[in-house]
């Protein structure tokens, strides 16, 4: 088997793998393709942390999780189809209901074709540098090496990960992409770092182009012009993604994949306007970043925080309106107070808290087990801690310009066309820079507190580390863009027929529009 | 007062729009600006001489890898001395994925060197050096006069040369 075979059978499996989990998970189709072959990387990194713990080896844990998570998800579809059998014919009741109905809607579904296609485009397009058989430092020193311990079992894993001699492998790494690894070497047979770095690549893809399907269709519009902006600016993050991470893309580098994976999350669950679909691909995007590097980890435990935070927000805005609305109708009202419901506290509480578990395990496993600590943060510290900060501040403000001009836009955006943003469904960029800002302090706390050279360590790494928040910057723009070309070009009439979906949707709380209600009930 | 409250109103909405232009014209600058390096990036990193350099990194580190499982018998424990660091992460990366690692001289049955010499047979000039370390004695391959280390590290060059 060739390395592009064993890539090819690998990715393969992988993207099987996530198939039905996606659809249970209810993830938005257009961005389902992308999240395929994320779902299943991130199934390779759970068999990675049960093969650290118990007997056995990773491949036979993967199938076994793959067996186990595609029967769950065969089940709920199941339960889903009789549901929806058993209420066919009836009209649509709830907000929701009517929100869903209307994302489906012809213009807006192919105003979402458009995007996916765009971004497939542009990250294949971009893969053009994979003719390039160059397995990077990192790639070589710790993923493709934590690959070849997965591969070679319990035994040998649980060593490696305690050995002293092997500390400059950073052990403590997730097994997110040495997984997915290992499950091409082991359906291969043989062990290339070439398919290794393929598989990286291709996983790499994936997350940035989940990414710019969420930055092109945030402002989801049903005219052509304005969705094919929409997809163009998709477009353009995900060329300008591999402009920023360089060789970094190709190379067997996983700083890319949880970056692009970790900004498409801040997209759907943090900017974007609220959606079942939109919600869950944003826990299964955060779930790939957190379990691919530490520094995505803590950014992953942020983001699914901010998540549960926007959702009761929402939730209580929603249901603050209704009240409103049952006030005006009855003027009693008091079911409608008390109808708070433990199963909506539940709904928006429970994925995230499982998300959280799961991307605290891999930690908290890797301590338990006495993996060697970070070759960074042992042995005598190089220099002052003020001198350590004065370098480190230096550094990351040189490696964040384009975060910074965002800023910028979004800044004067937000003053001008605040009301407009809001009115459309999507959330202020603040909560996206919360995030942001957190993995900068995050990194560049571990710079100042760590113990190596800081000059070496931050000309090697900084631009690498920045690489989140430069391209939640990107993001923001490409967000930024149709909507304030809107504003510009067309009358600012957002409670018209020619606005998105999610803006609507975003108006729940004070109804939908009588024309969209009257073409639901046509369609119902 | 009305005149002036339109007057006002009218200010603002022109700010809007001025800001709204200024946005869009801000944000599409720098997308395309990051779009077209991102294109030149790809061109760049696909172009023949960037393909050649990569192709001749794997070959250095196949080359060591190769030199490397030459000079170590097989279950043979591997030390690496940490000094010069560059020689030490390089040969390092090339021999972990093969060879079992081990943190003290002293647990080694072999320690490798990455020195550099010139001439033919090397590996871009530097050479793989086995010497035996501190169990070597307690190894069967390498017990006794002749056996693997002192075997593997004579013909280090030539064995380097091949992989080569």
């Amino acid at each position: 088997m060739t390395a592009l075979e064993a890539a090819l059978a690998g990715l393969a499996a992988l993207t099987a793998a996530g198939l039905l989990p996606v659809r249970a998970l209810g993830a938005s189709a257009e961005v389902a393709p992308f999240l395929w072959p994320l779902v299943g990387t991130a199934l390779a990194g759970v068999a990675g942390l049960a093969t650290a713990l118990m007997p056995g080896d990773e491949r036979s844990w993967f199938v076994g999780l793959g067996v186990v998570a595609n029967a769950w998800a065969a089940w709920v579809l199941l339960r889903r189809r009789r549901r929806r059998r058993r209420r066919r014919g009836r009209a649509l009741a709830s907000d929701a209901e009517r929100a869903a109905a209307l994302a489906g809607g012809e213009g807006s579904r192919s105003g979402r074709a458009g995007s996916c296609l765009g971004a497939l485009g542009a990250v294949a397009w971009c893969c053009r540098s994979l003719v390039r058989p160059e397995v990077g430092f990192d790639a070589r020193s710790i993923w493709f090496l934590h690959a070849r311990w997965l591969e070679a079992g319990h035994g040998v894993l649980l060593g490696a990960l305690r050995n002293q001699a092997l500390a400059f492998s950073h052990a403590n790494y997730p097994l997110l992409a040495p997984g997915a690894v290992a499950v091409a070497w082991g359906i291969a047979g043989s062990a290339s770092l070439r398919s290794a770095q393929l598989v990286v690549a291709a996983l790499s893809a994936a997350a940035v182009g989940a990414a710019a399907v969420l930055v092109g269709s945030a402002v989801a519009e049903r005219r052509p012009f304005w969705w094919a902006l929409g997809a163009a600016c998709g477009v353009g993050f995900a060329l300008g993604a591999y402009g920023l991470a360089g060789a970094g893309a190709t190379n067997g580098y996983v700083d890319l994949l949880w970056s692009a994976a970790a900004v498409g999350a801040v997209v759907a669950g943090l900017l974007g306007p609220i959606e079942p679909g939109r919600m869950a691909a944003a826990r299964l995007l955060a779930l790939a970043a957190g379990l691919t590097k530490n520094e995505g980890t803590a950014t992953a435990l942020v983001l699914v925080a901010l998540i549960a935070l926007r959702q009761c927000f929402d939730e209580r805005a929603r249901r603050s309106a209704k009240r409103r609305q049952a006030r005006v109708s009855e003027p009693a009202g008091e079911g409608t107070r008390a109808a708070l419901p433990w199963r909506t506290r539940a709904a928006v509480f429970v994925p995230n808290l499982l998300a959280a578990g799961v991307l605290v395990a891999w930690p908290i496993a890797a301590a338990a087990l006495g993996a060697t600590p970070d070759p960074d943060t042992v042995g005598v510290r190089h220099g002052s801690l003020a001198a350590r900060a004065a370098a480190t501040v230096h550094a990351l403000a040189g490696d964040l310009r384009l975060a910074g001009a965002a800023l910028g836009v979004g800044l004067v955006g937000t003053i001008a066309l605040g009301r407009r943003r809001r009115a459309l469904g999507l959330a202020a960029d603040g909560w996206a820079w919360a995030v942001g800002a957190a993995e900068v302090v995050a990194v560049g706390l571990y710079y100042v507190l760590g113990r190596v050279q800081i000059d070496f360590w931050l000309d090697v790494s900084a631009t690498r580390t920045m690489l989140f928040p430069n391209l939640l910057g990107l993001a923001t723009l490409g967000i930024w863009l149709p909507l304030a070309a809107q504003a510009a070009c067309i009358e600012p009439t957002w409670r018209g027929a020619g606005i998105s979906v999610g803006a609507r949707h975003a108006d729940a709380g004070a109804g939908l529009d009588e024309q969209a209600l009257a073409r639901l009930h046509r369609r119902a | 007062v009305r005149i002036g409250v339109r007057v006002v109103r009218r200010g603002r909405a022109s700010a809007c729009a001025a800001a709204a232009i200024v946005v869009a014209v801000a944000s599409a600058g720098l997308l395309a600006l990051e779009a077209y390096h991102g294109v030149q990036e790809t061109n760049q990193l696909s172009s023949t001489r960037s393909v050649d350099l990569a192709r001749l990194d794997d070959a250095y580190y196949s080359c060591l890898a190769a030199a490397a499982r030459r000079l170590v018998p097989p279950g043979a424990t591997v030390w690496i001395p940490k000094h010069p660091p560059g020689a030490w992460i390089t040969l390092a990366k090339a021999v972990a994925p093969e060879e079992p690692l081990v943190a003290s001289r002293a647990a080694a049955v072999v320690v490798l060197r990455l020195v550099a010499r010139s001439g033919p047979g090397t590996c871009f000039g530097r050479v793989v050096v086995a010497t035996p370390g501190g169990a070597a004695e307690r190894h069967p391959a390498v017990r006794g006069p002749g056996r693997a280390v002192r075997r593997a590290g004579q013909s280090s060059a030539r064995v380097v040369g091949r992989a080569r």
